[in-house]
């Protein structure tokens, strides 16, 4: 088999997988009544139009890709992350405490402080579920969902209890939200006219943090080792379970720092609803990706893309936005059934003789 | 391909070549094989046998030759096309659910009894006792696999296929999981059955390719080098036809070391998987620069000796003294650091990282050692390097160093592990079954590499099944027998007698 061949064989597969989840996808918008190709027209390329429609689907990829590249931190040691709600929304309340309590403390001070302190809590929250797993054997996929509850509880409870702004007392706008935090944490709008933040410097400097960690120091060796085959690792004399919870940590305080940039970026005060699925969409973000930061980065983009594409869609084509969580689901699907084509080689070889035969025959007709 | 119920009077293969990137697996090779015949397949690791013989089962398509059964052309394109014409194989890896019944085991590819709303159980069982008594194969169709034995599985692999309608059959490596007796018993039932069909089966192990075969087929590096009927040869021609030179397994023969104790164990308990004590005050001193065998049949507390020495395992009470240092109950890291090398029994999922490249699964234990790694940054250089002085050094086959270890054979990944342990300089080595289901050609390297370390003055602990390789490697041999160890002795006093009374349970004061 050619070189040329096999990359020719994996690019085909990879298109024909998003032609199939388009094609799932369009018969399900189909069933509601909706124009297809409006709909997938505005979906994909309405939102690349203008600058301020571009720079929204990076602000949108931000998150995203933080949340994505301690997913896959998580997951190539072997423990699998679905806290990211949980733990993004922990960092939030980390970030806004620190900014809340210190509001006169100057920039290079409060920013890093308040950023710390979202990772702090994200950390925390991404612990707990690890140290259970390494330590009592609970499964990280009960105990991640549970605290995404509690931590949604404890969310809501801050928000309209010690953080809740006071204005919102006399003027009650209906959605519990902190007070504007100090302009200390706020992350610099660099293009004029758009709200794209300096967040996206950042999450550029995590994915390549994530790349070094994982693929070029000893410590991202043993947490893949873990990850690849904990009883090998075990053998190695590598902890696994040390590197299950560390990993998990990092997991979590990825998640808080999403959280923190969200609103030091975006939001500039924390609301309620905020992490609006980033965990889980981070999780789809980073398989898509293939776990792996170079692939993380266009996955978000294309995630983001989604996102506001929906936006746009319920009001251009009056498809709602909840469609495009449905197409989500279908592009999970379609992934992971592309996963296990790629990895079928006798597939691959039986492909490759058609293939032959189809070029055999070519010289014939030309002989 | 439609099913037919013909007898498989002759199968040839002619002139099949395969390549795949940077291999010739199968260079032109023709073989034939009549009804009732046995043929033995063998040559070393990567030879070619087990790709021949997925080519035959319609997995690999050749890229140049043909089959014929019956002197028609057939073409494979898939398992199933192979298995309607009567082909059936049994795998080195067996494929059976283990919380299934034997009779749901076969059940699962029995496509005649199934219909859209209902399984036919009751065909399938008599299926299974027709097959049991024409064969003489004798399966309890209720027994859970979990609960069988590895002889006993394989027995059920058997019967599913000959169920299925195999009426020529192909095995590969199939005795390389039993135990000496279980394989005397394969062997008979073989000889048995072959009067009804043809088999092919790959094997490394001389004496049941002269016990089992009417002919044989020696492949290496993808060509048929020698062919021709079973009784014309010896087993030293066969030997020395399969390794390409005259075999010479290398004994120890030099007089027992002088050197002073460095393992010492004292009083061990350890409790095994299920909770019952596999090691009752176990006591076993080993001295540096010697080699101690320990003997028994497999299941007599080895696996949590090891594992136990290596902090693999938890230890109830007693000492691991350890050149000086009591070991027991320390993390594996620790005792990796005080020297102690490891090859365990299972070289697949414990000896390497499968998914991981050649060159990282060398580095496995060293990746904190400023070797290989400048604050916390791995050096790919020296990485590189090392792969590459291994590899060479110790003859690995494979086409680069980046390639997954799981993607060896299992013989190059051996010498993988062999390779990792000894380049750390261990003071001390744990070897568990390390050639176990290897050609000679690599079971000679490993055992060379053996007693070059114990030169050095290094001291290994050899856990072995085979009374051969324990009898020409080692200085003493200790038998362990239910967790205990029988009696210690010197190898003038050890031969197979001595030693198989001993693993039997028998103390040798209470019989001669």
């Amino acid at each position: 088999m050619t070189k040329q061949f096999r990359v020719l064989y994996k690019v085909t597969i990879i298109i024909l997988a998003i032609l199939a989840a388009m094609l799932i996808g369009s018969i399900i918008l189909m069933t509601i009544g909706a124009d297809v190709f409006k709909t997938y027209r505005v979906i994909l390329f309405e939102p690349l139009k203008t600058t301020l429609q571009l720079t929204e689907v990076l602000i949108r990829a931000i998150p995203l890709t933080i949340i994505a590249l301690g997913i896959s931190v998580a997951y190539r040691s072997g423990i699998i992350n679905i806290g990211g709600e949980g733990q993004m929304a922990m960092g939030i309340l980390g970030t806004t405490a620190v900014a809340l309590a210190f509001p006169e403390l100057p920039k290079p001070i409060l920013l890093p402080m308040a950023i710390l302190a979202g990772a702090m809590a994200g950390g925390v929250w991404g612990f707990i579920p690890g140290i259970l797993r390494a330590k009592l054997q609970v499964s990280e996929l009960l105990s991640t969902v549970m605290l995404n509850y509690i931590a949604a509880q404890i969310y809501t409870f801050m928000l309209r209890g010690p953080f809740l702004d006071p204005a919102e007392l006399t003027m009650g706008s209906g959605t519990p939200q902190s007070m504007r935090l100090s302009t200390g944490i706020w992350l610099n709008r660099f293009l004029k006219g758009t709200r794209l933040h300096t967040g996206i410097f950042f999450a550029l400097f995590l994915a390549l943090l994530i790349y070094l960690l994982l693929w070029k120091t000893n410590y991202g060796y043993k947490m893949r080792a873990a990850g690849a085959s904990a009883r090998a690792a075990r053998y190695g004399g590598i902890s696994v379970t040390w590197y299950l919870v560390i990993a998990m940590v990092i997991s979590g305080a990825f998640a808080g720092m999403a959280g923190a940039i969200e609103i030091a970026g975006v939001h500039r005060r924390a609301i309620e609803g905020i992490t609006g699925g980033y965990g889980f969409s981070g999780i789809v973000v980073a398989l898509f990706g293939g776990l792996h930061p170079a692939g993380i980065i266009p996955a978000s983009f294309f995630f983001g893309l989604l996102i506001v594409g929906a936006d746009m869609t319920q009001r251009m084509v009056g498809v709602p936005a909840n469609m495009v969580n449905v197409l989500q689901g279908v592009i999970i699907l379609v992934i992971v059934a592309t996963k296990m084509i790629l990895a079928d080689p006798y597939l691959m070889e039986r492909v490759w003789r058609k293939y032959q035969g189809i070029g055999k025959k070519h010289v014939e007709v030309e002989a | 391909m439609e099913l037919t119920q013909k007898k498989i009077t002759n199968l040839r293969m002619e002139h099949i070549t395969k390549r795949f990137p940077g291999v010739l697996a199968s260079d032109d090779i023709t073989l034939e094989i009549s009804e009732g015949q046995i043929l033995a397949l063998v040559g070393e690791n990567g030879a070619g046998k087990t790709t021949l013989m997925n080519i035959l089962m319609g997995l690999y398509q050749p890229d140049e030759g043909r089959i014929l059964i019956n002197g028609e052309e057939v073409h494979f394109r898939s398992p199933n096309d192979a298995f309607a014409a009567g082909l059936g194989m049994v795998h080195q890896q067996y494929m059976l659910v283990a919380n299934m019944t034997v009779l749901e085991n076969i059940a699962l590819g029995f496509k005649a009894a199934w219909s859209p709303y209902k399984l036919d159980l009751g065909m399938v069982r008599d299926r299974i006792t027709e097959i049991a008594k024409k064969y003489g194969l004798v399966v309890d169709p209720d027994a859970y696999i979990w609960q069988l034995s590895v002889g006993e599985q394989q027995r059920v692999e058997l019967v599913k296929t000959l169920c299925l309608g195999a009426r020529f059959l192909i095995l590969d490596e199939p005795t390389s999981a039993l135990t000496p007796q279980e394989t005397d018993e394969l062997i008979v039932l073989l000889k048995n059955m072959s009067s009804e069909l043809s088999i092919i089966f790959i094997s490394h192990k001389l004496q049941e390719v002269k016990d089992l075969s009417d002919k044989i087929t020696i492949l290496r590096h993808g060509a048929v080098v020698f062919e021709g009927n079973t009784h014309e040869h010896s087993p030293s021609d066969i030997a020395a036809l399969m390794t390409g030179h005259e075999v010479d397994l290398p004994l120890n023969e030099e007089p027992a070391p002088e050197g002073v104790p460095v393992l010492d164990i004292k009083n061990l308990n350890v409790k095994s998987d299920r909770g019952f004590l596999a090691l009752k005050d176990l006591n076993l001193t080993i001295s540096s620069g010697e080699i101690v065998g320990l003997a028994g049949v497999s299941g007599n507390g080895q696996r949590e000796l090891a594992e136990a020495i290596n902090g693999l395992r938890k230890v109830e009470s007693g000492e691991i003294q350890f050149y000086g240092e009591n070991i027991a109950n320390k993390s594996p890291h620790h005792i990796i650091e005080a020297g102690m090398g490891y090859i365990p029994e299972e070289r697949n999922t414990e000896g390497i990282v499968p998914s991981f490249s050649l060159k990282e699964n060398l580095i496995l234990k060293d990746t904190e050692h400023d070797e290989f790694s400048n604050h916390a940054f791995l050096k790919n250089k020296a990485i590189d390097k090392n792969a590459e002085d291994l590899r060479v050094k110790f003859d690995i086959r494979s086409p680069n160093i980046s390639i997954a270890a799981g993607s060896l054979s299992g013989g190059n990944i051996q010498k993988v592990i062999l390779a990792r342990e000894i380049s750390r300089r261990p003071k001390f080595l744990i070897a568990v079954y390390p050639i176990r289901g290897l050609d000679l050609g690599a079971a000679e390297f490993i055992h060379k590499q053996l007693l070059e370390i114990r030169r050095e003055g290094i001291g290994i602990l050899l856990i072995s099944e085979e009374l051969d390789e324990i009898l020409d490697l080692s200085d003493r041999v200790a038998v362990i027998f239910k967790g205990q160890i029988q009696k210690v002795l010197d190898r003038k006093d050890a031969n197979r007698r001595s030693l198989g009374i001993l693993m039997a349970g028998v103390k040798d004061d209470q019989t001669v």
